[in-house]
Order: structure tokens, then sequence, then C-alpha cells
């Protein structure tokens, strides 16, 4: 019987980054593990951000080494609640894992994702 | 054993044994004699000094008398003529004195009894010192001691005040040591005295005081004995009342229990005789008949309800089959109904309809059934050559019969009363033989309610008619014994550790399919349950982690996973989501089934195929050279996951159409949907001895949906 090794980086804690301005977009940076715990952190900042009055809501996902199903519904949902509140959430350079789990449940196509936050600004724009 | 060997203990138990009475009367004793000593040496010290200041007061009264007579007698030519017959007559009046002297100013002797010291000098014992005194002294005078005498001094004063002599009375003090030693005496005569009549009252007061206790002694040798009836009687005014009542209460609660504990093993002997009357009228095996099996299964409660059933051969190959439920439990339930089974194999051969049959028990039972008691019954006439059943229903469960050909199910309700509900032949005017076809494939299904009114172990919830039918369908297809087996398994599952309230007993009747018609053999057994039986002994050739049941921990499962055999070389992208998978299912035991307490913990082990069906050595690096394609099927096998949290139903991700917005709002169900893109979920089966038992099959080959996540570009 062996009891559980450490888990080394993949056990990297969940991190959530100060929002930073982009002009009209709030950004996010997201890393470590998105599991059931950080996903309701994520879900209470989300819309905390929502009920300051911001519309437009970036998440940098490039960090993100796994994601848990409640990770997932937090995208889909809040993806939701930003259009309904006449803004967007989007999704910037998800990683690997992230993709992954996405298009396993081929959920990609409800959300918005980009490939790096510049993409964002200049879609808005034009 | 002898009755010697049984005395011994308490000869033994009393070797030690010290009279109350005893210890009573030596701490009198002590204190009597300690009371009297004490009392003697104080009195005797008073005594003295009362005496010393009474013999001090008359020797000083004495001298200052003679004092005062002698100053006349000094100043005359002769003093001694008169001074010594007056100290004559003092001393023999006085023979405590010791001696009574009078000394002029010059030192010589004028007054004393013996005239020989007459114009002396005298001298005093030079052992003389001088004392104090209590008594108020003129100047001059005094008293001196020595061991033997007391002596009082008193000057002789000229009428001008002038000392002119001095006057010495003497004391033995062996007179003052004869009175003390007189007192001293009596007190020697009284101590006996005292002590006696000291130990004569303690051993009355205690003789009186320990009478209780022989009266108690022998309650407690009768309690002992076993006679709990007979209470302590005591007339007492000390604590020793109170005891005997406590022992009185002790008994009476100890005769309670008594019989409380004899009725329980009454009424364990009585359920154990209802369970053999019972056993010994249930049929012992299943009946074939042409393309027909029948089997029944009882399982009794607790406490021995009265269900029966009973398959019998009638005339002309037809098969009479009956199941009955008597609203009675324990020996009462059972004896009705070996009443009702006496009754039935009796009459089966009479009547040849199910209705004039039931009826006529109904007749013969009712007399003797006490009013609230009745009997619910079914009781059918199974042709086999035909393949029809007649029945008919006394106020028991539908009747639930699976149709092979279309797979749906039917219940067949009846109008009938039970048996003895109402008296008066009520039962007839309510019962009506029905028939029925089976078909080849089809199942009957008829039990009794300890089925379908079974709780889960939070009594909220009836194991239903619903569940009764699901399991039936699964079932059905592959014969008698598999929907028995079927429905005794989900009620255990569904019960758990809940004691049986009422018996569980099934009965089916299936006709077994034509060859090509439905495909099933006899022998086939139950799948499922042989899967899990056979992947929990696998799990010791397996590769296990053990987590605990936080959600922190399950980052441990990708370490793993890379530590198990013949996944180390498994594409990263499989891995990744193999890891959500399991992750999904983990954090679901630990949300629902342990709801977040962290103490509980998870096992999960990897089974590779080549374990299980032992088509080729997963051990053995060799074959997979010979055998290339082996490489493809290596990665598959079982996970098996155990946990002891509460079995929680597994969500339906049907439930959630994520074209929905709403749905995608509500962002839940999504984990279930991980784990079957995943992985194929084989069975979940919990409540077991072994804790609830998840297994989950994984073949990176055969799950095709999830074919686009895995070509995700993944570094390195």
């Amino acid at each position: 019987m062996s009891r559980s090794p450490d888990s080394g980086i993949y056990a990297m804690d969940f991190k959530m980054s100060e929002p930073q301005q982009h002009g009209p977009i709030l950004l996010l940076e997201l890393s470590g593990r998105l599991d059931g715990r950080a996903a309701q952190a994520l879900q209470q900042r989300c819309s905390e951000i929502r009920n300051q009055g911001f519309q437009r809501l970036a998440l940098d996902l490039s960090r993100i080494t796994f994601l848990a199903s409640s990770g997932l519904g937090v995208f889909l949902a809040e993806t939701e609640e930003f259009s309904e509140a006449g803004g967007s959430l989007s999704l910037v350079d998800p990683s690997t894992v992230v993709s992954a789990v996405m298009k396993l449940l081929n959920v990609d196509r409800f959300l918005s994702i980009v490939s790096s936050i510049e993409e964002l600004k200049s879609s808005i724009s034009s | 054993m002898s009755d010697d060997s049984e005395q011994r203990p308490t000869t033994r138990r009393f070797s030690r044994f010290a009279s109350i009475r005893f210890i009573v009367s030596a701490a009198t004793v002590a204190v009597v004699s300690s009371a009297v000593v004490g009392v003697g040496t104080v009195g005797e010290r008073h005594v003295r000094s009362v005496l010393t200041k009474e013999i001090e007061t008359r020797m000083l009264m004495t001298a200052r008398n003679l004092a005062r007579m002698s100053a006349s007698s000094l100043l005359s030519e002769f003093p001694e003529l008169t001074l010594h017959p007056v100290i004559k007559e003092i001393q023999s009046d006085h023979p405590e004195l010791a001696s009574v002297v009078v000394v002029d100013h010059r030192g010589q002797i004028q007054g004393h009894a013996d005239v020989r010291s007459l114009g002396s000098s005298y001298r005093a014992a030079a052992d003389l010192r001088m004392v104090r005194t209590d008594h108020v002294l003129a100047p001059g005078e005094g008293f001196l001691s020595n061991p033997e005498n007391l002596v009082a001094r008193v000057p002789v004063r000229h009428p001008s005040g002038a000392e002119i002599g001095l006057v010495y009375v003497s004391f033995h003090r062996s007179h003052l040591e004869a009175a003390v030693t007189a007192s001293r005496r009596q007190q020697a005569i009284m101590l006996p005295l005292f002590l006696a009549l000291a130990i004569a009252s303690a051993l009355v007061l205690m003789t009186v005081l320990l009478r209780p206790i022989a009266k108690l002694r022998s309650g407690l040798e009768r309690i002992g004995r076993g006679d709990l009836d007979t209470p302590i009687e005591l007339r007492d005014r000390t604590e020793f009342q109170m005891l005997a009542e406590s022992i009185n209460d002790m008994a009476s609660q100890l005769r309670t229990a008594q019989e409380q504990m004899m009725d329980k093993e009454r009424l364990k002997h009585e359920m154990e005789l209802a369970r053999q009357i019972q056993g010994s009228l249930l049929p012992a095996s299943s009946l074939v008949a042409d393309d027909f099996e029948i089997l029944g299964v009882h399982q009794a409660a607790a406490e021995v309800g009265g269900d029966y059933f009973d398959v019998l051969e009638l005339p002309d190959g037809r098969i009479g089959i009956a199941i009955a439920d008597v609203s009675g439990k324990g020996l009462a339930g059972c004896l009705v109904m070996s009443m009702v089974a006496v009754l039935l194999r009796s009459l089966r051969r009479a009547y040849s309809q199910p209705t004039e049959l039931l009826v006529a028990l109904d007749e013969q039972l009712s007399g003797n059934l006490r009013p609230g008691v009745f009997v619910t019954m079914f009781y059918g006439v199974l042709d086999p050559k035909a393949g029809r059943l007649i029945y008919a229903s006394a106020g028991h469960t539908p009747v639930l019969v699976h149709r092979a050909a279309s797979g749906e199910v039917e219940w067949h309700y009846t109008q009938g009363i039970p048996i003895g509900a109402v008296r008066g032949g009520a039962l007839k005017r309510t019962i009506e033989d029905r028939e029925l076809e089976l078909h080849s494939g089809d199942t009957l299904v008829q039990f009794t309610d300890g089925v379908n009114e079974a709780w889960e172990p939070k009594e909220m919830q009836q194991f239903g008619f619903q569940r009764v039918e699901e399991v039936v369908k699964h079932s059905a297809r592959r014969g008698a014994k598999s929907v028995v087996n079927g429905i005794r398994r989900s009620l255990v599952a569904w019960t758990g550790d809940l004691p049986r309230m009422d018996d569980e007993t099934v009965v089916v009747v299936h006709r077994v399919g034509k060859p090509g018609d439905i495909q099933r053999t006899t022998e086939e057994r139950d799948l499922s349950h042989d899967l899990v039986e056979q992947v929990w002994l696998m799990r010791e050739s397996g590769h296990q982690v053990e987590l605990r049941a936080d959600a922190q921990e399950l980052a441990a499962i990708r370490h793993w996973l890379r530590s198990c055999p013949h996944l180390q070389d498994l594409p990263e992208p499989d891995l990744v989501l193999l890891e959500h998978a399991l992750h999904e299912h983990c954090s679901n035991v630990i949300e629902h089934g342990y709801q977040m307490d962290s103490s509980g913990t998870l096992d999960l082990w990897w089974i590779p195929d080549g374990n299980i069906w032992n088509d080729y050595d997963s051990r053995n690096p060799e074959l997979l050279r010979n055998d290339p394609g082996l490489l493809e099927r290596i990665h598959a096998g079982v996970f098996l996951i155990r946990d002891h949290g509460a079995p929680f139903p597994p969500s339906d991700p049907c439930d959630s159409d994520l074209e929905s917005p709403d749905v995608r709002k509500r962002g839940r169900g999504l984990g279930l949907r991980i784990i079957q893109e995943v992985m194929n979920p084989l069975m979940y089966q919990h409540g077991g001895v072994n804790g609830n038992l998840t297994i989950m099959r994984f073949d990176p080959m055969q799950t095709q949906p999830h074919r686009e996540a895995r070509h995700v570009p993944f570094p390195g």
C-alpha cells in the first residue's frame, strides 16, 4: 500500500492576481489548480467585479495546471452572467489542460476564447 | 463439588471479622481511663494547692498569736516560764506541727516545747529557702521551705514597734503528702468502678443498636439464595432502616431485571421456534416444470413475520403457487401461518379453482382468527403445458408480469379483501379468478409487502413498486434466479444496516425462452454481481493509493497514475483527462459521501486488463515485443475506488442540456460528464461490507468522443 506521494508542481496552489486594467477590460491572471475550492473563490471574485459595474472581464488561463468541472462551471455560468449584464467574459490563452477539458465536453463553443489580451483589445476596438 | 467446598469461602470471608461491640468497648475503656486519670491528676494538683494554702493560713495565725503573746513575755525576766506551757499546749493540739520556737533578739531560744533547748542559739536548717505565698504578710513575716518542712516566720514586736524576737512555726510536709495520698487512693477505687460501668453501658448499647444487623444479614443471605420476593422487615430508627430500604429497593430492581431477562429469553426462544416452524413449512428448492421455472425465497425479519409461500404439485401436472402474509408477527403470526399451510395442503386437491380454495380457506380460518388478525394471500394454478395461470388474490400485493417480447411490465390489481378481515363470507363477493397467458421469456413476480415497504436507513422512503419494477426489467431476461437475486441485492443495498422490520418473500414464475428466441442459459450468472466480486478479489494484483478525503489531497492522483503499471507511457493528454475523471469522482465522494469530513479515506486501485482476464501477463515485457497490438490494449483496465462515506445517488447529467443558457448558468453536472467521456462507469455498489465500491473501466482506444480532446498538443 502506497501513501499519496508528493504531488510536485501539479499540486501548485491556486493563485489569482489583483485585477489589472487594460483599457475597458479588467484582467485576472489565474494559476495553479482550479479545483472546487478555487472555483468558489473565483466565482465570488467574478460576481464582486460584476457588482462593481465592470462589464468586460478577461481571465488569463495560461498557467492553469488543473481544471475541475466546478471551475469549468464557473466559466460557463459567468459567461452567461456577464452577457446578461451587457458585457462579456473572455478566457485568454487557455493552457493545454484547460483546452483538453473544454474540448472533452465540447463546451468551448459556449465560451469566448482568445489567444492574448491584445487580440481581445483589438477585437473590441474594431 | 461438595457442600464443604461451597462453605469454605464463607468461613474464610469472616476469618478477619472484628466485633463492633469489642471495638466500641475497647474505645470506651480507653476514653474512660484517660478521662479518670486526667481528671485525677488535675484534681490532685488542686487538692495539694488548696491544702497548702489552708496549712499556711493556720501556721501564720498560730505564729501571729504566739508573737503577740510573746511580746510581753520577752520583756519579762523569765519569758520561758510563760512561753513553754503555751507552746507545749499548741504542739499537743497540733501534732502535724514539727516545732514551735520563740527566739529573742539575740537569737537565743526563749520558748520551746523541749525545755532543754531553752537558752541555746536557734539554728534554722541550712536548706530552708524563702518561698512565695499568696498571703498578705506584715514586714518581717515570711515562709521558708525545704523538702521536709514548711516554716512560718513572724516577728515579735515591742509596743513601740521595734522587733524584739521571732516566732518560727514549722510544719511536717509528710502530713500534706498523707492527705494527698488518701485522695489518690479514693480515685484508684473509683477508676475500676467507672470502667466497669462504661464497658457494661457500651455492650448493652451496642447490643441494642446492632440488633438490626442480624436481620439485614439474614435478608442479604436470602437475596443471595435468589429469594427476591421477601423484603427485609426492620423497625428501627437508625440508619439501618435506610439501609434496609435500599436493599429492598435493590432486590425489587433485581427482580424486575430478572423478569425482563426471562421475558427476553422467552421471546428469543419463541422467535427461534417460530423461525423453525416457518422454515419447516417453506419449500426448500425451486421447481422446474416443462419450460417453467418457479422459484421462491423468503427472508425472515428480526421479529419473524408471518410470510408464507408454497409451490404445490397438483393432479394432471398443474402447479399450485401460493404466497401469503399473516398480519401478526412472532409465534402468533407463525401459528396462523402454519394453519394456512396445513389447510392449503389438505384443500388443494378438493378445489380446482383458486377462488374456491381461497373461500374455503376463509371459511375454515375465520373462526380461528382473533379479531384484527387477517391473511393476505395469492393463489394461482399454473398449467405449464398451456402456459396459462389462473389466479385469485385475497388482498395481496398486485401481480407483476414482465413481457419478454415488449420488455414492458404489467401490474395486475385485484379487488379481493384479505382472508379473515370481514366475517360472514364477504370474501366470496370480492374475489374472482383471473387468467394470465405467459409466453416465452415472460416473468411473473409476486411478493409480500415486506419488499415494497422496506425502508431505507433514514426511514424517509420505502422501496416501492417502482424499484421492484426496475429490478425485474433489468433481470427478467436472465431468469427466475436472476430476478430473485436482483430484488434481494437491491433490498440489501436499500435498507443498509437497518434490521428487517418485516419478512420479505418473493415468488417468481419464469417461462424459459425457446432457443434463439431469447438468448439465455439456465447457468447464466449475474454478471454485475460477479464483476464486483471479481474486481474486488483482483485488487491485490493492482496498484493502490490511499488518499485522505480532502480536496487538496487529490492533487496526488496524477503522480500516482504515473506510477501505475502500463500507465507510465500513457500519452500526456490521456493521463490528464484520466486524472480529471478520477478527480471528479473523488470530489463527489468527498462532497456528498463524506460531507467534507476530511477524516475519511479513499482507496484507488488500478487493475490492468491483463490481470483481470488473464489474456496476458502484464508484468512480462517480452510479450509486448511479440504482440505489437498489445501495446494498444495494455493501457486498458479498471479503476476500483472504495470509500466509506454515506451512499449518495449519482446525478444524471442528461438532466442538464448544456444547449440551454439557464443550464449553463447553473454550471453544475459537468463532473459526471467528464467521468463518462473518459471512462466507462461499470458499477456502483454502496453499503457493502467492504464500503462503497465504484468500478470504472478505462480504455483509451474505446473512448471515442474525446478524440479531439486527446489531440490537444501537449508540451513535451
